[in-house]
């Protein structure tokens, strides 16, 4: 199969919602670190990263927890900058990893409505990855 | 035949208003993109059925804007990743109310020129002194002006946000008053949260120049007096930062430091040409804006360029319009009647052209003015051409202030410009 950041992120995103509005935690929080990963890499394709004719990214295989700052030392000059003041200089998934699809439904146990200590913060880095594709793809980004 | 950018957008709207009703009668929103391509996007699902898009109007759009087009004509909702932020973004301008167009116009600067003015807490009065070219004295003035200022007892406040060319911080601060930093220093520190109040403390610097007991000319320098990083730092602070442009971050560092100082009026030293920072000083900081110009060809020319993008897309020139004043500078000593005399009316036929209602004065609210009204944006406030003021370095030649000739050159501008801006506040 083919790779399509920009498809996949949209689709990672709108499920997380889902899930999150129907408080499954676990896999809401999966989500919206993939969503994340794969809007960035929609827009570091959009900034001229090299791609296999697959459309993978032929370097930057990492997940979100490592590739948000990979990001930002990735993005340069006027067209990257743009972007770059989108996202926080703390990265906000470095407690997230791929890993947690093994986890405990229980260790994402949460009482009541959000927000969720753990799900909310990745929910709004992601929302703002979102904004951020929105911006470039009415610049002709992405 | 090759479609140039600006025949793009004209077929573009023209494309659009002559197929209104096959687009489905809906509000549309052109998007001109990055590359300057342009799009429509539609608040409506993609359609399923590829016999039910309209296939015609998409050749006819392709055809009309040639590069400028994209292959997908069309941006539909679900194709966009946040269509609230497309379709209620706040730089979207309104270019035909019927039939419906909107145009949302992405830049890579620039985008200041049209934005709203960002309100001030402090109430504080700012004025811009502003060139479209360099060279036609404005920093000079800048200094006399604040000197006449604090002599007679006002608090003055300066920021040199010349920040590709600093200077003003030098003219009037000697080393031993210049501050440890300056605005560049609070641009990146702010960027990464620390923008404390020791910082702003200690970006500010004290003229000796003023010799009245109770004014004052307080310096905010482009730099720090020991500053060895400035291209480093320079070449970051443009930044903008999510839920903050930069002029809102400017804007933030303005009243943080009117909190500070209390001053009486703020002088606001913009870079000269068509560059952001002046966008932002001009329009967004409730500035009044001095528009220094000498009577040359090649200076009209450059403001009519900057006045035809503020007539071609007008939403917010309301807002600042009544705040802009043509300063005549550096008056030469011959035939001085004549030369203002074809200053006023040089600067009279660019806002007539330009910026003036075309109404008749019959309706009130017209932005309008005779050619000789005084208090026109247009009438030109004036200074004289003036040896002492070449090489002005007052720091080490304290007797370019002498009365003679400050008011020789200055004296009509001095008193013009301050019943202007403060009125009967002048003690």
């Amino acid at each position: 199969m083919n790779t399509d950041y920009k498809n996949a992120a949209r689709r990672h995103y709108e499920d997380a919602e889902i899930l999150f509005n129907r408080l499954r935690w676990a896999n809401a929080d999966q989500l919206y670190g993939l969503a994340a990963e794969c809007g960035l890499k929609a827009m570091m394709v959009g900034l001229g990263a090299r791609t296999k004719s697959s459309g993978d990214l032929k370097k930057h295989s990492v997940h979100i927890n490592k590739l948000w700052n990979e990001f930002m030392t990735f993005a340069n000059g006027r067209n990257g900058a743009k972007y770059v003041g989108y996202l926080s200089s703390n990265n906000p998934f470095q407690d997230w990893d791929v890993s947690q699809r093994y986890a405990k439904t229980s260790e994402f146990h949460h009482r009541g409505a959000p927000p969720h200590p753990r799900v909310s913060p990745h929910q709004a880095a992601a929302t703002i990855v979102k904004k951020m594709l929105q911006q470039a793809q009415s610049d002709g980004l992405v | 035949m090759i479609i140039r950018f600006q025949k793009a957008l004209e077929n573009a709207i023209e494309l659009v208003k002559q197929h209104y009703a096959d687009l489905g009668g809906l509000p549309v929103l052109l998007v001109r993109d990055l590359y300057g391509r342009i799009r429509i996007a539609l608040p409506i699902e993609a359609p399923t059925d590829e016999t039910t898009q309209p296939d015609d109007f998409a050749a006819l759009f392709r055809q009309a804007l040639g590069h400028f087009s994209y292959q997908s004509v069309f941006l539909y909702r679900d194709e966009l990743f946040d269509s609230d932020a497309l379709f209620n973004s706040r730089d979207k301008i309104t270019i035909s109310k019927t039939p419906h167009i909107d145009l949302l116009d992405r830049q890579i600067t620039g985008q200041d020129w049209l934005r709203q003015p960002i309100a001030s807490q402090t109430g504080i009065q700012r004025v811009t002194l502003f060139g479209i070219k360099g060279g036609v004295g404005r920093s000079t003035a800048l200094a006399v002006w604040a000197w006449y200022l604090a002599q007679q007892g006002k608090r003055v406040l300066i920021l040199d946000l010349d920040l590709e060319s600093p200077g003003i911080g030098q003219t009037l601060l000697p080393e031993s008053n210049a501050p440890d930093f300056g605005i560049i220093d609070w641009l990146v520190e702010e960027a990464v949260e620390q923008a404390d109040e020791s910082l702003l403390r200690e970006m500010v610097g004290t003229s000796p120049l003023v010799s009245s007991a109770i004014g004052d000319i307080r310096i905010v320098p482009a730099s720090g007096i020991q500053e060895k990083d400035y291209i480093a730092k320079l070449s970051r602070a443009y930044m903008e930062l999510s839920g903050a442009d930069f002029a809102e971050r400017l804007s933030r560092l303005l009243q943080a430091l009117e909190k500070q100082e209390k001053p009486d009026i703020v002088l606001l030293d913009s870079r000269a040409g068509m560059h952001d920072i002046a966008a932002i000083t001009i329009t967004r900081l409730n500035a009044y804006a001095l528009l220094f110009a000498l009577n040359t060809p090649q200076t009209w020319r450059a403001y009519r360029l900057l006045f035809q993008h503020w007539q071609k897309y007008p939403p917010n020139l309301a807002l600042f319009r009544d705040n802009l004043k043509i300063v005549a500078g550096m008056v030469p000593e011959i035939d001085r009647a004549h030369y203002l005399e074809s200053c006023r009316e040089s600067a009279y036929n660019l806002f007539m052209d330009t910026l003036y209602d075309k109404t008749s004065n019959e309706v009130e609210e017209a932005f309008n003015f005779d050619e000789k009204a005084i208090d026109a944006p247009h009438y030109p406030l004036k200074f004289y051409w003036h040896r002492a003021f070449q090489e002005f370095d007052p720091v080490s030649n304290n007797e370019v202030f002498n009365e003679n000739a400050v008011l020789e050159a200055y004296g009509t501008f001095l008193k013009e410009i301050t019943n202007l801006v403060l009125g009967n506040k002048l003690a």
